[in-house]
């Protein structure tokens, strides 16, 4: 129970007042009706060891997983990147919130297109929540100086696994994982994972590959 | 949540005791019977999650394998451990990858071993909030795995594929998450010549029950382990790879999916 039950106590030898006893008890049920707070809980002796609650309190749970095979470029997303934010193709998930803070994830694959070896550094990814970019989320420094290209994987003689790589984002095949936290309002949300490239020099699309996206979100609601 | 219907005592109506016991009693009533609507939105916060995370491990809410001082070196004997591209997606078990940490599921190690990256569940835990049967009332499992990537030997090839398995009580085999499968590439990313790389590759995903069913098994099947797995693509004899610091958990949720 809150600190401020009762509102009025009785004291010792008070003649008792029948308004202060239904004001005292009147507090129990505003608070019983909706107004349980953190207060109200001792914060191991929620659900663990208890089975009484209802699923949906406390924890919130969506999430959109989409499986491809990085390898197989018969089946692989293009990221036709761009200088300005753009989505990842199965980079999208529509989570309904209640209302509350909330814990986004997104986790996937990323990879060069084989014809596109040597053209992509300069890489970021972000979290983008119904058309905002989530800035924490940021992925990737976009400095070429960092990414930089590395001449000497023109050297090895597997042309598959070829990766011409720097130590950035722009190797053949890297992981991914973003993550943010921030304030859901009630209602539908657009979480998307979007890239872009700062390094072009023109709004050309340049091809990279993602794949194995998945979008959790963990919201607590109540 | 029972309706709190909270009738006052008028002013110069008897006060009697059982005036004051009915009083007392219509809270204690809604009290024990609480639902979600008697919450007040933002309730609960980070102090709270404990208490969202069930208890599934020997000692710990949060079932935390870390394995921070080892170092994993593990060498590709021939092809029956190798990752073959678009042949070996999704495969299930050790043929063609092996469990980080233990020299008796696949491949075979150089140097120093170390704890298996696997997380037991010894009397299984069923997913999907199956009814409210103590230790089986959990959506889903959180798993978080972060694998460092600290050297190589390698001929021809160039990737290094991790990924993260579980197993039920109604089968004897490990299941891949198909989704949960990580490439890197590491030639050409070390940090001096001849240095190490030390690449970090994370990945997370949600096991539910969807991914049971994905696999043919019965959606309550009772997860009893969950574990992380390495292998090199189109390796070769002699090739290898060493890991360190890699840190796999496993956070069962109490939680409702929407």
């Amino acid at each position: 129970m809150a600190w401020y039950f009762p509102p009025e106590p009785f004291i010792s030898s008070e003649i008792l007042d029948i308004d202060t006893i239904n004001l005292n008890l009147a507090a129990v049920q505003s608070e019983v009706g909706g107004e349980l707070n953190e207060h109200n809980f001792a914060s191991e002796a929620l659900v663990g060891g208890e089975d009484n609650w209802d699923d949906g309190i406390g924890l919130r749970i969506s999430s959109e997983p989409h499986e491809v095979d990085p390898l197989d470029v018969a089946v692989a997303e293009t990221i036709q990147l761009r200088l300005s934010w753009v989505p990842l193709e199965g980079g999208s998930h529509v989570h309904v919130s209640r209302g509350g803070k909330a814990l986004i994830i997104a986790s996937f694959q990323i990879s060069n297109s084989p014809s596109d070896l040597f053209d992509n550094p300069g890489l970021q990814f972000a979290l983008e929540v119904d058309g905002s970019v989530q800035f924490g989320s940021l992925y990737g420094s976009g400095d070429m100086t960092n990414d930089y290209i590395s001449d000497a994987a023109n050297a090895i003689a597997t042309p598959i696994l070829t990766p011409g790589t720097g130590p950035g984002l722009r190797a053949k095949y890297a992981a991914v994982v973003l993550e943010t936290v921030m304030y859901l309002p009630a209602g539908e949300h657009a979480i998307r994972v979007v890239a872009r490239n700062l390094r072009l020099s023109s709004d050309a699309q340049v091809y990279q590959v993602s794949s194995q996206c998945e979008i959790i979100v963990l919201e607590g609601w109540a | 949540m029972s309706t709190m219907s909270f009738s006052f005592v008028e002013d110069g109506s008897a006060l009697t005791g059982a005036e004051i016991t009915n009083l007392l009693r219509i809270p204690e009533v809604v009290i024990n019977d609480l639902e979600a609507d008697s919450i007040r939105r933002g309730a609960f916060q980070e102090a709270h999650l404990g208490s969202l995370v069930r208890l599934a491990g020997a000692s710990s809410p949060y079932v935390v394998g870390y394995q921070g001082s080892h170092i994993y070196s593990y060498t590709i004997f021939g092809a029956a451990v190798s990752y073959t591209p678009n042949t070996s997606f999704g495969a299930n078990g050790s043929a063609d990858r092996t469990t980080i940490g233990d020299p008796s599921s696949g491949g075979g190690y150089v140097g120093a071993g170390g704890p298996p990256m696997a997380i037991a569940f010894p009397t299984g835990l069923a997913l999907g909030m199956q009814g409210h049967q103590t230790y089986q009332n959990v959506l889903g499992l959180l798993l978080s795995l972060n694998v460092e990537i600290l050297d190589f030997e390698l001929g021809n090839s160039d990737t290094i594929m991790t990924c993260l398995q579980f197993q039920t009580t109604t089968s004897p085999f490990w299941f891949t998450i198909d989704r949960s499968e990580r490439f890197t590439s590491v030639k050409d990313r070390r940090h001096t010549s001849g240095g190490q790389i030390s690449l970090d590759v994370p990945t997370r995903t949600l096991l539910g029950p969807d991914d049971l069913t994905a696999k043919g098994l019965a959606a309550t099947s009772p997860i009893t382990g969950v574990r992380a797995m390495v292998s090199i693509v189109n390796g070769a004899p002699g090739d290898s790879v060493t890991l360190r610091q890699c840190c796999l958990s496993a956070f069962p949720l109490h939680a409702k999916g929407v």
